[in-house]
């Protein structure tokens, strides 16, 4: 007996051995990750070369058309460059050194001739041309990029391009900026294969690839070799932390040093903390009601929806459920968006609500239906806020939760009355950030001035001309009360505080590669 | 014994079949599109349905089924919609981690639990009696996420003993460790309370105290082994559950294991992934429960009989019909 308890025993150890083995790997590489936060702790004098950043989420891939996550641009972000930069809703040079808009249909970039990808192939106009052709025919990116002419786009020398578009395209260099305009290495996709491309991507950008344990991290390391400015540290960590209150614990002991999605839970404590700070700055995301008065007819009468609108103190909404990191929407789309203008916020009136419904006719035993989402806090929150405001007017409502996922499909499908959106137009184009009110089946509103005036936002390269036809646009919107804006959100990131120089990137994409490490 | 070993693999057959059965059903019936989780709420349509066709979700149930099944047949299970890497390559990668966690709780939870269990029962209704019960009591109802994070705020946050999320050595294993093994170790401290407190009433116990046996002999040589079945059912059920990962755990520790994976793969509808891993788990989980079932025999002697019992009756009746 003795003999086979000790054979249990045997067998027992060799598995723990065995696992201990095969963890052996990351243990020696997190004895650096160790040091950082050692290092952080106990002497801020320290030089840090490792940054560790904490995602919400795994990446599923990074290559930039293969994927719709933004956690994945964050990283992406660093990894690859763009042909221009969009700074404080500003367009500045970046791949490209300058560029002119030729015709409505052609825009010609003149590139930097000092570009290499991290194997080493110089970067010309080729890879430029394979990216836009790749990008427009990926059904991840093809939506997006619909606008623009892969085909049509040639090289006109080996540092020069003609960018072609479909139709007159005023966003196009919005869209370029953003990271879904990542220039891709052609060798590099078509050698390994766009899917261990996405595991193992090259760039141009200052950090390159470097290891990715799945479920784990993922680790970038200094471009020795970039044309622009070197990053202020040497290797940049970005670990899944899917746990809020798990990332700000671990950004209070150091462990991180960045986290890039901060509940309000953890504000307080993280803004006392001499140790760490909050980062905050307005965003392009928006959380609005949809509603679907196209294959409906519940809502269909402008006035209820005017009504419903009026009933919802959206101040005191936001004041619950962001506590200060976001403001009441005062037009279709925030004030970071190009071309915003203000228009409300709409009026609180209960009472001309209510009035309003009896004169529309509104049968108050109609039980309207809210679609939210059951796995997103401040969705449902606003949800349930929203559901008492109506009661007291007298409109009754019930709640139904789906997950994220679901929902999506729902309201895609045309099948959600009355839906709760979370919407993050990450370009900061206005015309992306209508994008909601074009796509069918959502069942926004559909007249012919709203389209012929997307139409004429599109075609308006002139700023100006461009800014005032989105006026126009978002107050004809906004009349329609096809959707009842709910809360513009704030982008808030925590930071160790010897962090300098983060970026608050509105879309909430942050260029990492620009922090500074303080060495008081 | 060895012909038993192969009779229950053999079971373990019919079995995986059902579970891949179920998990495709529901993955199936479930709502929300994968190819719209790819691509996103603002994808055209026509872009949806190429990758539905290239997925072969536009397939009729039964074809479906059936691609899977000989895929998995010849160690194929597919390909992770958002990673676009071999779902066995993605298991494998979190099976390990999730392994370990599970080992090194479930010795947390015997070293805990056993001891504890063998002294309320032979010092029953006594104050350390009171003092486990109550304990137990606690460690069954505190929910796991809340005991793993109180333990971060004190043990890393306030007194920096251990770091707070990861799973990267020694010093990472401590904290998840001890919020699983506490909660297991209730069930295992009155699992092994009840079992002990049965078996010392037995008369061969006595027998034992009558010829002048020490006390601690009789307690560890004759009662702890016959008292050890239902225990290490426990142990062993314990055990299989967290080798399907211990979802809230792993998440609030942020452990790459199987749980986190699978939660993910769940809300992207990541159907080869979620499938892969349920078919992993249960593989698992039969795999314990033989090994249990092993152990049974080599704990108790009676238990191992059977099986030559069995075997000697079978033969008899083969020989019947001859």
């Amino acid at each position: 007996m003795k003999k086979h308890i000790k054979k249990i025993v045997m067998i027992l150890l060799t598995m723990f051995i065995f696992t201990s083995c095969s963890s052996g790997v990351k243990a020696s590489n997190v004895a650096n990750d160790e040091n950082t936060a050692d290092a952080t702790n106990v002497s801020k004098k320290a030089t840090r070369d490792t940054i560790v950043v904490a995602l919400p989420k795994e990446p599923p891939t990074l290559d930039p058309h293969n994927e719709q996550s933004t956690v994945a641009r964050t990283v992406e972000k660093v990894v690859y460059d763009r042909l221009v930069e969009r700074t404080n809703g500003e367009i500045k040079p970046m791949l490209a050194k300058s560029w002119e808009i030729l015709d409505d249909l052609t825009i010609r970039f003149h590139l930097r001739d000092d570009v290499y990808f991290h194997n080493g192939e110089k970067m010309t106009a080729e890879d430029v041309r394979y990216t836009i052709e790749r990008a427009e025919s990926m059904p991840a990116s093809a939506y997006f990029f619909s606008s623009f002419d892969g085909k049509g786009t040639k090289v006109v020398d080996e540092y020069t391009i003609d960018i072609k578009l479909h139709n007159a395209f005023a966003p196009a260099l919005n869209y370029l900026a953003s990271s879904r305009g990542n220039i891709v290495c052609k060798k590099a996709v078509e050698e390994m294969g766009a899917d261990a491309y996405g595991r193992a991507p090259i760039g141009t950008g200052p950090l390159k690839f470097s290891k990715w344990v799945s479920g784990d991290r993922i680790e970038l390391v200094q471009n020795e070799a970039y044309w622009g400015n070197q990053t202020a540290y040497k290797k940049l960590v970005f670990r899944t932390i899917i746990d809020a209150s798990s990332r700000a614990v671990e950004l209070e002991t150091g462990g991180i040093d960045i986290s890039l999605d901060i509940s309000p839970e953890d504000m307080g404590r993280l803004s006392e903390n001499p140790d760490t700070r909050i980062v905050e700055g307005p965003g392009y995301a928006m959380n609005y009601f949809m509603i679907n008065s196209l294959n409906f007819d519940t809502l269909a009468d402008v006035k209820v929806r005017e009504a419903l609108a009026m009933a919802l103190n959206t101040k005191q909404i936001v004041d619950a459920v962001f506590k200060g990191t976001a403001r009441a929407s005062d037009s279709v789309y925030p004030n970071t968006v190009d071309g915003y203008t203000q228009i409300g916020p709409m009026e609180y009136n209960p009472e001309k609500a209510k009035k309003m419904l009896v004169e529309a006719g509104w049968d108050f035993d109609t039980v309207l239906d809210i679609a939210s989402a059951s796995d997103e806090k401040a969705l449902m929150d606003i949800c349930e806020i929203a559901q008492n405001m109506w009661a007291e007017i007298g409109v009754k409502s019930k709640i139904t939760s789906y997950e994220t996922a679901t929902l999506m499909d729902q309201q895609i499908a045309g099948k959600t009355l009355l839906s709760i959106a979370p919407d993050n137009p990450a370009t900061g184009d206005p015309d992306h950030a209508v994008m909601s009110w074009y796509q069918a089946g959502l069942g926004l509103q559909d007249s012919q001035p709203i389209w012929d005036l997307i139409k004429e936002g599109r075609a308006t390269y002139d700023k100006t001309a461009r800014a005032a036809v989105y006026a126009k646009l978002q107050k004809l919107l906004w009349d329609s009360h096809g959707t009842i804006p709910v809360a513009d959100l704030n982008v808030l990131y925590g930071t160790r505080s010897d962090i300098e120089n983060m970026d608050v990137d509105p879309g909430k994409i942050p260029n990492l590669a620009y922090i500074t490490i303080s060495q008081q | 014994m060895s012909r038993y070993i192969l009779k229950r693999i053999f079971h373990m057959i019919p079995v995986m079949f059902g579970v891949s059965l179920i998990i495709f059903t529901l993955m199936f019936f479930i709502p929300g599109d994968p190819a719209r989780q790819i691509l996103g709420d603002k994808a055209t349509e026509a872009s949806i349905s190429e990758l539905r066709a290239e997925l072969g979700l536009d397939k009729p149930f039964v074809v479906q089924y059936v691609n899977y099944i000989e895929g998995v047949l010849t160690g194929d299970f597919g390909i992770s919609y958002t990673t676009k890497q071999p779902v066995s390559a993605e298991l494998f990668a979190r099976f390990p981690t999730t392994l370990l966690f599970a080992i090194i709780s479930i010795l947390v939870a015997c070293i805990i639990g056993i001891p504890l269990g063998i002294i309320s029962a032979t010092r029953q209704y006594s104050f350390i009696d009171n003092i486990s019960t109550t304990l137990t009591l606690l460690g069954m109802s505190i929910p796991s996420f809340w005991l793993g994070l109180m333990l971060m705020l004190l043990f890393s946050l306030h007194l920096g003993w251990f770091p707070a999320t990861g799973f990267y050595g020694p010093k990472y294993w401590v904290l998840p460790s001890v919020t699983i093994g506490v909660t297991s170790a209730a069930f295992i401290t009155r699992m092994t309370r009840s079992s002990m407190l049965e078996v010392i009433r037995q008369d061969y116990i006595r027998t034992a105290r009558s010829k002048g046996q020490t006390e601690f002999k009789i307690i560890t040589k004759h009662a702890l082994k016959n008292a050890m079945i239902p225990v290490v059912t426990t142990i062993g059920l314990i055990f299989g559950a967290s080798l399907g990962g211990q979802i809230i755990t792993e998440q609030v520790f942020s452990i790459p294991g199987l749980g986190k994976l699978m939660i993910d793969a769940i809300s992207q509808r990541n159907y080869p992934v979620v499938e892969g891993g349920v078919l992993l788990i249960a593989f698992s989980f039969t795999v314990i429960n033989l090994l249990v079932d092993l152990i049974y025999a080599y704990i108790d002697p009676r238990i191992k009989s059977q099986f030559v019992i069995e075997k000697k009756k079978k033969e008899s009746t083969a020989l019947k019909g001859m």
